[in-house]
């Protein structure tokens, strides 16, 4: 080190360890990821090279943007840990030569005997920066020129039998046009005589093949690695996110991505880069962008084929366009290639799962993209446009029936299809969980694990010890629904109320048509099956609010008990209400049941015609509701979604509390039963089979 | 240096550098600090009279950038192309927008504090300012660096906002937070700023330097 720079702020108290240590105990902690160098502006720390500023962290050392004396811009890395597998890996890069990687020119040693890697300086912005500024996903036309030249550089390392080993959208850089790759640090030679025996597990979580932490890959990582990162171009979300590693590493291992996000051709390459078993990814990176209608030349370029947006295969490579800093262009004289095209309608899929939703909504888009691409002049479009809304205006009464008209078939039709969904996928993305990750635009840092008993993140472990259905749930409920969208929980409340409603009714339904067949049905009969319809949706509708408030946590048993048993006394005002409305004729339709109970002994709950009053109301109810867990029906993670033994036991707990209130029975178990069913058949549940699927199938690979 | 009837007259160079400053924001980038009432736009040259000097196949002097109260004219004494319409004459530049110069030059003004008279010009094409700095701030009395899209100088992993501005006493630093300014400790504050201070905070650091 040498020059004007080292003065005293480079060794500030407590401030060595980069981005860990704060400046002094004093110093207020603050959020934020810590981007803080050791040498600053005008420090000459290796002969021959200034540095202009610190340019990015990274788990191998700090990198710097310096000038040389002739002034060549150059990106200086200090290699400050791991310092054999760094330079071992930088050695094997320094005279690789493509066009998309970041070119190594040396490696220097300073005064300190500190090793300095002098590579090519980029000055533009990082994918993670690109991603970052694109939530919802990249231009298609900007997805395909950043992958076809990702590719292409991945592909150059594994013909030169180098796996990268840390793909990361922090590691690819925008050069003025030219798609970079860099950060060689982790590289190392991996043939296929020679894989395995690796020390070391490294690379960044979220892009981590679920082989690594078994510490035998080889390729196939950076396939897999390729496959997260076109899935985050394509979204803009990661496959796997979480709040810690373990978690994130725990999903690599066991969860299936959800792609239905992902537009086609794109969807298939995403699903068989991200196998789960390495041997059923693609084998090589040609193979991967095929279907996406790239290929890569004998130049080791990344080409563009004509018809891309069919995702159909290269019919011969004289048809390529190559990709030059903006894109493909027409090398060899043809016309524009599809992933420039910017009339196609937009590669992004439908957010709505429900067909009759996803299709308006594509039709909305693909319509709207017509409209904006429709080649007339600006006032004849303003002009058709105001004929348009003319004309709507004009008939809004009929539009508005219409509306309305569909309403009514749709929202009926809407609550079958929602009842016949089997599951919310537990790999369903949430935006909320990794939203807040991108709040830093720091480089990610890179989990390392040595293969040592006590490493916290020590992904072996994990796959040795197999995760019990038991944890699966405890981590699905802690990241999915403890992050559930306000909304998202009001559209499950609501979709389960109108469940319920369902049930209910088709039940009722079945047993007035028994009663009908069999000749008793009476007007007083009709009169009490309305009536326990109405009141066993009410007390599902109850249930269901509460177990779906309470659904993130398995929560303090009494309390809810406790709250349950509060909700009672308004269930049961209610149900009176509701009986003097309908004058339920008790007398008739349980003339033998009142007549078991020594009235005489409660005055207060019986009417002089033997007729339950509100007082047996309120007291009956609540304390069915506190006695049964009705939360437990409602979970979505509970283990069958219709239990029969839930149904008895309410049933029982019913006829137990009659023992205490009397009330007229089989009518007050027949509401207990038949609310338990429909807040079980109509409460969204999630088949534990789909949380431990993943995990039978690396058991099996195991094996 | 003054613009005049479309000729450039300049005067003492050295003048002219003392009224810049570099901030070279450590996992930022770098940023120019022009404080010039008129600064001009042109090829980075050895000895070239620019204040914002960018590498492209540019004439010495593309334009002048003039400051009017708040607002900034553009003044092209070549053509120039704004928000893609060639002026030729002295306009009044609206923020974001989109300056064409020499054939494939595009930049884009900005001023994004409507509190601040502080403009900043980035390039927009595949081209580097001069001087190795990543954008040019045109700034008024203040200039603001932080996380917010408000700021001049944008830090997305700051977690504070960090103000500098001109006082009698030159560049002042006011910081919410303590740091370290040169090694020293420095609590949370107004100071002023030294020639290649260097300021390190919680999760940050940055150099404060004269134009190379």
């Amino acid at each position: 080190m040498q020059g004007v720079g080292i003065r005293f702020w480079k060794r500030p108290p407590a401030a060595k360890v980069i981005g860990t240590a704060s400046l002094a105990p004093s110093l207020p902690q603050v959020r934020g990821k810590a981007m803080k160098f050791r040498y600053g502006h005008g420090d000459q720390p290796l002969a021959g090279f200034t540095i202009q500023r610190g340019v990015g962290l990274g788990g191998f050392g700090e990198v710097y943007y310096a000038v040389n004396t002739a002034g060549k811009e150059v990106a200086l890395k200090q290699v400050q840990h791991n310092l054999e597998i760094e330079l071992r890996g930088v050695r094997q890069c320094l005279n690789l030569k493509h066009p998309n990687l970041i070119a190594i020119y040396d490696i220097q040693i300073d005064a300190d005997g500190q090793s300095w890697i002098v590579m090519e300086y980029v000055a533009g912005a990082s994918l993670r920066e690109v991603l970052d500024r694109h939530p919802h996903g990249m231009p298609l036309k900007e997805l395909y020129r950043w992958f076809g030249q990702i590719a292409a550089g991945v592909c150059y390392l594994h013909d030169h039998g180098i796996v990268h080993r840390d793909l990361k959208p922090a590691n690819i850089f925008d050069d003025l046009g030219l798609v970079k790759i860099g950060d060689y640090g982790l590289s190392k030679y991996i043939t296929r005589s020679r894989r395995g025996g690796q020390t070391e597990s490294v690379g960044t979580c979220h892009y981590m093949a679920p082989e690594i932490g078994k510490g035998e890959y080889g390729k196939e990582i950076d396939i897999y690695a390729l496959g997260v990162i076109l899935f985050e171009m394509a979204t803009g979300e990661l496959p796997f996110d979480g709040e810690s590693s373990q978690e994130i590493i725990m999903k690599h291992l066991t969860v299936d991505p959800d792609l239905s996000r992902v537009p086609s051709p794109m969807r298939e390459v995403v699903a068989r880069a991200l196998h789960k078993n390495p041997a059923s990814r693609f084998d090589d990176v040609r193979d991967m962008i095929a279907p996406l209608g790239l290929i890569i030349d004998e130049r080791g370029l990344a080409s563009a084929m004509q018809d891309v947006e069919g995702g159909a295969e290269p019919k011969s490579k004289n048809t390529g366009h190559h990709w030059d800093r903006s894109g493909p262009t027409a090398a060899a004289g043809t016309t524009e290639s599809a992933p420039s095209r910017s009339r196609q309608p937009p590669g992004r899929p439908s957010p709505y799962r429900e067909p009759i939703a996803r299709a308006i909504h594509l039709g909305w888009m693909e319509a709207n993209h017509w409209w904006e691409n429709l080649s007339l002049a600006p006032g004849l479009k303003n002009l058709l446009l105001a004929v348009g809304l003319i004309l709507c205006a004009v008939n809004a009464v009929d539009l508005l029936a219409l509306v309305l008209l569909g309403l009514t078939l749709y929202v009926p039709y809407y609550a079958v299809w929602w009842l016949l969904q089997p599951t919310a996928s537990p790999s369903r993305p949430n935006r909320s969980v990794h939203v807040h990750r991108y709040v830093n635009a720091g480089p990610e840092p890179p989990v390392r694990q040595r293969k040592t008993p006590t490493a916290s993140l020590d992904a072996p472990t994990v796959r040795r010890k197999k995760p019990t259905e038991e944890q699966l749930r405890v981590a699905y409920r802690n990241h999915f629904l403890r992050r559930q969208h306000p909304l998202r929980l009001v559209a499950d409340i609501t979709g389960a109320w109108l469940g319920s409603v369902a049930v209910v009714g088709v039940f009722s339904t079945l047993v007035g048509l028994l009663q009908l067949g069999r000749g008793a049905a009476s007007q007083p009969l009709m009169v009490g099956i309305i009536w326990i319809a109405t009141v066993s949706i009410l007390t599902a509708w109850t249930v269901i609010m509460l177990g779906k408030m309470w659904q993130s946590s398995t929560g303090d048993d009494a309390l809810r008990r406790f709250i349950q048993l509060t909700a009672g006394f308004g269930v049961g005002g209610v149900a009176y209400l509701l009986a003097e409305f309908l004058m339920v004729p008790w007398d008739e339709i349980a003339r033998e049941s009142i007549s078991q109970i020594p009235v005489h002994r409660w005055r207060g709950f019986f009417g002089p015609d033997s007729r339950p009053l509100l007082p047996a109301y309120v007291a009956y109810f609540p304390l069915v509701m506190g006695v049964v867990g009705w939360w437990k029906q409602v979970d979505p993670l509970r283990r069958k979604r219709l239990r029969f033994t839930s149904v008895v036991w309410a049933a029982i707990a019913a006829g137990l509390v009659h023992l205490i209130v009397p009330f007229p029975q089989p009518w007050g178990a027949l509401i207990a039963a038949s609310t338990a069913t429909a807040v079980q058949l109509a409460s969204p549940w999630i088949d534990p089979s789909t949380l431990a699927r993943s995990e039978i199938f690396q058991a099996k690979e195991v094996a | 240096m003054v613009v005049e009837a479309g000729r450039v007259r300049t005067e003492r160079a050295g003048a002219r550098e003392s009224q810049y400053h570099t901030l070279w924001v450590d996992g930022v980038g770098g940023f120019q600090l022009c404080e010039d009432a008129e600064v001009l736009i042109g090829h980075a040259l050895p000895g070239a009279v620019a204040g914002v000097q960018i590498e492209g196949d540019l004439p010495r002097v593309v334009g002048a950038l003039r400051r009017a109260d708040d607002r900034f004219l553009l003044q092209p004494l070549q053509p120039v192309a704004l928000d893609g319409r060639m002026v030729d004459r002295p306009v009044l530049l609206p923020s974001r927008a989109v300056m064409q110069i020499g054939r494939r030059i595009t930049l884009q003004f900005s001023q994004p504090s409507p509190l601040c008279t502080s403009a900043r010009l980035e390039l927009l094409s595949h081209h580097r300012f001069g001087n190795h700095v990543d954008a040019v701030l045109l700034v008024g009395n203040t200039c603001l660096l932080g996380p917010g899209e408000h700021c001049h100088v944008r830090c997305p992993a700051w977690t504070d906002e960090i103000l500098l501005y001109r006082s009698e006493q030159g560049w002042m630093m006011r910081s919410k937070a303590p740091l370290w300014a040169d090694g020293q400790w420095q609590p949370a504050g107004s100071f002023p700023l030294r020639s290649r201070m260097r300021l390190v905070g919680e999760t940050w650091s940055m150099t404060w330097s004269p134009r190379a």
